[in-house]
């Protein structure tokens, strides 16, 4: 049975990723990292079948809560993109102002 | 095969057939109620496991939050012209889900439900072949951003 959420959860994880290096928007690239971060919560029910499940329920809940205050700050930075570009558009998007 | 897992692949089913509902979307507000479903499914999986704690944090504050500001963004940017998948992607992408099934398959034949962890770090081919194929996924992704940002 873990087997089966564990091929889930790759299957999961690999559709995420091709969304996200096909994304052409900024929010479609949110979708695919809200997916991918699915699939890591998948990966981690292996932990409650060993012994320490308490630990494994404290890994899960760091785990939801730090992905999720993650999404929060990308939410608030597709919002600036938006203001100060005016567009959500993945080509604008630079690392530091430096073009690759 | 008993009901649990019987559910659990059922579950499995539809939460691939909506994760590749995201992947297909050409609407990014579809592409975010997909992924919703699909966080609701994995939450379910939790549930029927017994993980009821983990199935309340996930479906009240990852999609209740988190998944509900998402679908609100992706509403209010509708209008974008919405991506499109890269035909050139679907042979390296398969060939490698290909290779990474394959080592789920072999982890699945080697260890036992009981002490997965330690098992799973003994099994050092499976692992070497796992994280083999994502560091290619990777490093071929990053060529391919490469050469879109030079074109």
């Amino acid at each position: 049975m873990i087997g089966y959420v564990l091929a889930l959860s790759v299957i999961i994880l690999l559709i995420g990723y091709l969304s996200a290096i096909s994304a052409r928007d900024v929010v479609r690239l949110l979708i695919s990292l809200e997916l991918m971060f699915g699939a890591v919560f998948l990966s981690l029910i292996p932990l409650f079948t060993t012994p320490l499940a308490l630990e494994a329920g404290g890994i899960a809940v760091i785990t939801i809560f730090t992905s999720a205050s993650e999404l929060m700050v990308l939410i608030a930075a597709i919002i600036i993109l938006d203001r100060r570009f005016r567009t959500i558009s993945i080509d604008n998007v630079r690392a530091g102002g430096d073009s690759l | 095969m008993d009901a649990e897992t019987t559910a659990i692949l059922a579950v499995a089913v539809f939460a691939v057939l909506s994760s590749l509902g995201v992947l297909l979307a050409r609407d990014n507000f579809y592409a975010s109620i997909y992924m919703s479903v699909t966080m609701l499914l994995i939450a379910a999986i939790f549930a029927i496991l017994g993980v009821h704690s983990m199935f309340v944090i996930i479906a009240f504050i990852f999609v209740g939050a988190i998944g509900v500001i998402t679908v609100a963004l992706a509403a209010t940017y509708r209008y974008l012209p919405p991506s499109k998948l890269s035909n050139i992607w679907i042979l390296p992408a398969l060939i490698t889900a290909g290779m990474l099934i394959s080592s789920v398959y072999g982890l699945y034949s080697y260890i036992k439900a009981t002490d997965t962890i330690s098992r799973l770090a003994e099994s050092y081919p499976e692992l070497i072949t796992l994280l083999f194929a994502m560091m290619v996924l990777m490093l071929l992704s990053a060529i391919h951003m490469i050469r879109r940002e030079a074109l």
